[in-house]
């Protein structure tokens, strides 16, 4: 029975945790330009990312190792830096995009420019790190991100031609900006399936204890809960086609339009789902992503760590997702739009 | 030899059509950039009228197209100065005019001028519509 609510628990979790500044724009970008065409890749990303996460579960659960813990034994310090640089350095830009996600919901809500919130923001993400514990972070947060699932409500709602979103989950070739059209395929793979997600997926295991009774509840929670998240992208997808197209809005330069996405189905309260939207699945994602920077660090050099543990016992640890959410917080503040941070890190990842 | 003298000559001849080329791609792209920013203020507009959106929000989106849309015109006034190029341009300016209005209403919480400023908007809008069809690109 506990392990039924803690199977459920994980999904919605999963589900609540998948949507970030980068699936979010990825997905109302592609509705925007190419209408249900690029479904297909939000579908393939998915399903891609489902069996990196089960892989990293199961690795976890059975070894009782994480994978940059793997990375380092297996092939050696040296071909580690390789990868930890290049973790490290997309880590870093994607947190950077999602304490920026934050900040904008925070001006749309507030009125105040995105970058007077930025180290505001950093701090309460560094409180939150340094006070809470991975439960609290892990399934608080993500539990809050279900209000994500408006997306998938106004989609419903909406009432799209599900045979012509079904015909966009199989490839075809733009009749039009040919190389926006692939740009923006490549940044939706990169969304969906980042490093950090399967890194702090099997750090996520460690730190849950799991063992090798958690291959059958890894498969599930990594099947339902992510094809559940990418349900959601699929959900902001459908809603920007059907909201912006038809109005003459063929692309997107800045993130605010996205926060009219709504209103057309719930008025104001359709602006107040998508900031909230924004602000807490970016702030949960920045979340993850420093602690996954930590983790990073320590299982690479072999620090103690554990965000359980109280600060004084791993210090090295602490003092990495310090400076990593910090530092993360700097470009913001300096004014760097957070669009188009998000669109290149994007890429980025897709190529890390 | 000769093959190398035909292809010295030929170079500057491949540079500038593909130049020309990317310069009219260049213009027909910032036309739909403008065409698409004009329905997004239209749409932020509406969205402001109906009571959707707070005020604040809606003065600093107003802000940003404006931005967007100057940026465009000076990356237009850049490119070619003839035939839709500089019909885009005077389109343009009209949209910058009227986005600059509404701003201006509804700063002043003004919705009578915000209805009037998206009346305005109707007519630029329309027109880069047309400049950015597929068939006016060709």
């Amino acid at each position: 029975m506990k392990k039924i609510f803690e199977i459920s628990l994980a999904i919605v979790t999963s589900i609540g945790g998948f949507l970030e500044i980068g699936s979010l724009s990825t997905a109302v970008q592609a509705g925007v330009g190419f209408g249900f065409q690029l479904t297909w890749a939000i579908v393939l990303g998915t399903i891609c990312v489902i069996f990196l996460v089960e892989m990293a579960g199961r690795f976890a659960a059975v070894s009782h190792h994480t994978i940059p813990d793997a990375i380092r034994e297996r092939f050696g310090f040296n071909f580690f830096v390789i990868a930890f640089v290049t973790v490290a350095i997309v880590n870093f830009l994607v947190l950077s995009a999602e304490i920026g996600g934050v900040s904008l919901a925070l001006q749309f809500a507030t009125g105040v420019s995105y970058q007077w919130w930025a180290i505001p923001v950093a701090f309460a993400a560094w409180l939150l790190l340094w006070k809470g514990t991975f439960g609290l972070i892990e399934k608080g947060v993500s539990l809050l991100g279900l209000i994500t699932l408006c997306f998938v409500v106004a989609a419903i709602l909406l009432g799209p031609s599900w045979k012509e979103v079904g015909a966009g989950a199989i490839p075809t070739l733009p009749d039009h900006d040919r190389a926006h059209y692939w740009f923006l395929c490549v940044s939706i793979l990169g969304a969906s399936i980042s490093p950090y997600l399967f890194f702090f997926y099997s750090s996520g295991a460690i730190e849950d204890k799991w063992d090798k009774s958690y291959l059958w509840p890894n498969r599930i929670i990594a099947a339902l809960g992510m094809s559940f998240g990418g349900t959601i992208a699929v959900g902001a997808l459908i809603v920007a086609a059907m909201v912006f197209r038809p109005r003459g809005i063929e692309e997107l330069n800045a993130l605010y339009p996205v926060a009219l996405i709504l209103t057309p189905q719930f008025a104001f309260w359709g602006f107040v789902l998508v900031t909230a939207s924004i602000g807490i699945a970016c702030f949960g994602a920045a979340l993850e992503l420093a602690l996954e920077q930590a983790y990073l660090v320590a299982q690479g050099f072999g620090w103690n760590w554990g965000e359980d543990l109280p600060p004084a016992s791993d210090p090295g640890f602490n003092l990495v997702h310090t400076a990593a959410v910090f530092l993360s917080a700097l470009p913001i503040a300096a004014g760097l739009d957070p669009f188009k941070l998000t669109n290149f890190s994007m890429a980025l990842t897709a190529a890390s | 030899m000769p093959r190398q003298r035909m292809l010295t000559r030929l170079i500057p001849i491949i540079v500038l059509l593909l130049a020309a080329c990317s310069q009219s791609d260049s213009t027909q792209q910032d036309v739909r950039s403008l065409s698409s920013s004009a329905a997004t203020v239209e749409t932020t507009l509406s969205a402001y009228l109906e009571r959707s959106i707070p005020q604040k929000f809606t003065k600093r989106a107003l802000q940003e197209s404006k931005n967007e849309q100057e940026t465009l015109l000076s990356d237009l006034e850049g490119s070619t100065q003839q035939g839709s190029g500089t019909a885009a341009r005077d389109i343009a300016r009209s949209l910058i005019e009227a986005t600059s209005r509404a701003q201006t209403a509804v700063a002043r919480s003004d919705r009578k001028g915000a209805r009037q400023a998206l009346e305005e908007l109707k007519d630029p809008a329309q027109a880069l519509r047309a400049l950015a069809s597929p068939a006016a690109g060709q």
